[in-house]
């Protein structure tokens, strides 16, 4: 049962008399407002408060209140106070003291025009960072050649740390992907093939779509959401700690710091990974070759020999490095994009895990068509 | 104005084997401010933390409105800290909320209380801490260190607590801008009787506004008026309140 917070009496027609009981707080703000409309409702030309029996009021309360009294000034209503406690004066004046700001409205529909405006900060938004993109990338191919041309630049021991943390780290979880992946090729391949009684090319089927595509792709994916996103969220973290600036003052260059040391390190555990991915993932179509077809692993390498040349393997593996140069850029980039709010971190690392796993589709349907062209 | 808001008994901190806190006893009355010092390392932060319930003491009570917090579980706890607003050293304002939205959202979630209505009560208290009506549609990360100090206290200020926890207020503001703000607190303690627990190093503030004085020193509490720490014999005591920032603003005042 709620505690009352006022009676109203009317002495008259036109008059009303409230007098304040209990606790006008901000946990009662809802009531008051109904209690204070009800009383705005009536056609009334004086209005006597009287406080002598009010417990307590907060500054939320009073401003209701106060904001209450304004309105009903605004209607030429006579306003007569009685018994407001000296504590509670204070409160009120405090409120009083406050200039009024008219209430503004947000609408909550835009315009058409606004849809206009909307699309078009979009594009330029867009374009903008397709812009901030290249310039990262012509800045990093700057450091790159300043690199090659004095070597004591790099720093080694940052990039032996990152091949840790991109590569050896993604050992268990691109192996187990790369077996899993295997085995379901091989048996959907097996179930198809059996029949045109053509068992034995269940080989074929996985080992290239593997080694050319699969092993590659997986391995990219999962590095991209790993190392991708930590380069993100590390490189904006430091952002907004300033530590970037912190190292621009001793006039260190965050590229080469922080950016090469981290694409070097992708560069070289991506393909590192690929070939694990290619190993275990063959592993696997031996292993469902064994179990589902009875073929046995000897033979599984001498077909594995006749039927996948080098150059298949090696088509998976050339991509590797393009694939990490995505992953790392997109990254770094998108880290050093962040400007001054932990929102922007979360936002910047979705999108370069996002716009490099695109990236990464793209590039490999773009090698495809190469590919073909070539006639490999 | 004597009723204790807040008794803390016998409250031990450890961390491992260190032992932070000692036995601390002391309260919080209404409508006063108590200003906590103590060296780095003191145990300063840790002491707020307990009182607000962030973290659980080794031992001891501490008693809101007569009630053990230490002996709540999570949802009791949850209740009484509505009680007390807290503003924190950074501000830890919501980044991806406006100020508006960072004072409307305790309203909002706390009380039921509708959203227009949040909104005003919210604008209410930006207004009373002296930010620009403009202010309320910026996200914090658009606004100046005092500005976000004002915004914490606003935010602090939402649930119209009894009780005001502060730790480090004027830190890294200007000396106008912590004279206004220390005002500010000052005006808040008086006129709603609130009570107010701040920690701060500014010395300037500890003379203007703080009615009591509470020294984190060896494991211990000591609580006094800024003159009954004049008088301590105590070294770090000494060094702290005869120091030369210390005399320089005592003899100027």
């Amino acid at each position: 049962m709620k505690p009352v917070l006022a009676s109203v009496s009317f002495p008259s027609e036109r008059e009303v008399e409230v007098l304040l009981h209990n606790r006008w707080t901000v946990h009662e703000v809802e009531d008051i407002r109904q209690l204070l409309k009800d009383i705005g409702l009536k056609n009334i030309n004086r209005i006597t408060v009287d406080g002598s029996d009010l417990k307590e009021v907060d500054l939320s309360a009073a401003w209701m209140m106060v904001e209450f009294g304004r309105l009903l000034a605004s209607r030429n209503v006579e306003i007569n106070r009685r018994g407001i406690k000296e504590e509670h004066q204070r409160i009120f004046s405090i409120i009083r003291s406050l200039e009024t700001i008219p209430s503004e409205r947000q609408p909550y529909f835009g315009s058409v025009r606004d849809l206009f405006v909307h699309i078009g900060k979009a594009s330029l938004i867009a374009a903008q960072s397709l812009v901030d993109l290249q310039m990262f990338f012509g800045r990093f191919c700057i450091t790159v050649l300043g690199t090659i041309k004095n070597p004591a630049r790099l720093r080694f021991r940052s990039v032996v740390y990152h091949i840790n943390e991109i590569g050896l780290r993604a050992i268990p979880i691109v192996s187990l992907l790369a077996f899993l992946i295997s085995i379901v090729l091989g048996y959907q391949g097996a179930v198809q093939l059996n029949r045109f009684g053509a068992n034995i090319f269940t080989i074929n089927l996985v080992s290239i779509s593997l080694l050319r595509e699969m092993a590659v792709i997986i391995t990219a994916i999962i590095v991209a959401g790993r190392s991708g996103s930590a380069f993100a969220a590390k490189i904006g973290v430091m952002k907004i700690n300033q530590e970037i600036d912190a190292l621009s003052t001793f006039g260190l260059d965050p590229f080469d710091l922080l950016i090469m040391p981290r694409i070097l390190g992708i560069l070289i555990a991506l393909p590192a990974l690929t070939l694990i991915a290619d190993f275990v993932g063959l592993v696997g179509t031996m292993f469902i070759c064994s179990q589902m077809l009875h073929i046995s692993p000897a033979e599984f390498l001498s077909r594995l020999h006749e039927s996948v040349s080098l150059s298949t393997f090696a088509i998976g593996l050339v991509k590797a490095p393009f694939f990490a140069l995505l992953i790392g850029i997109t990254g770094c980039q998108q880290g050093l994009e962040v400007k001054s709010s932990s929102e922007e971190v979360g936002m910047r690392t979705t999108t370069a895990v996002v716009q490099s796993i695109f990236l990464i589709i793209l590039a490999d349907a773009a090698f495809s068509i190469l590919f073909t062209w070539m006639g490999i | 104005m004597n009723a204790p808001v807040i008794e803390v008994r016998g409250l031990v901190n450890m961390f491992g084997n260190q032992v932070v806190h000692d036995g601390l006893d002391f309260s919080v009355r209404r409508g006063e401010i108590m200003g906590i010092v103590g060296g780095s390392g003191a145990g300063k932060s840790v002491l707020l933390r307990s009182i607000i319930g962030l973290q659980r003491p080794k031992s001891g009570a501490i008693l809101v409105e007569g009630r053990d917090i230490t002996r709540m579980n999570t949802w009791e706890l949850l209740e009484v800290q509505k009680l007390w607003g807290v503003l924190f050293q950074s501000g830890a304002l919501f980044s991806s909320l406006t100020l508006r939205q960072n004072v409307a959202l305790p309203l909002q979630e706390c009380l039921k209380v509708s959203h227009r209505l949040a909104d005003e009560l919210g604008r209410v208290k930006i207004n009373l801490v002296g930010l620009p009506p403009d202010a309320c549609n910026k996200y914090p990360g658009e606004l100046s260190g005092g500005m976000v100090k004002r915004a914490g206290l606003a935010r602090a200020l939402a649930l119209d607590p009894k009780v005001l926890f502060l730790d480090e207020p004027t830190a890294g503001l200007d000396p106008i801008s912590a004279d206004a703000f220390d005002k500010l607190i000052h005006g808040l303690s008086r006129s709603l009787d609130l009570a107010i627990v701040m920690i701060t190093h500014d010395l300037n503030s500890l003379y203007s506004i703080c009615d009591r004085i509470a020294v984190l020193v060896d494991k211990k509490i000591r609580i006094g008026t800024l003159e009954e720490h004049l008088r301590d014999s105590h070294p770090w005591i000494r060094e702290y309140f005869h120091g030369e920032r210390s005399n320089a603003l005592l003899t100027k005042g």
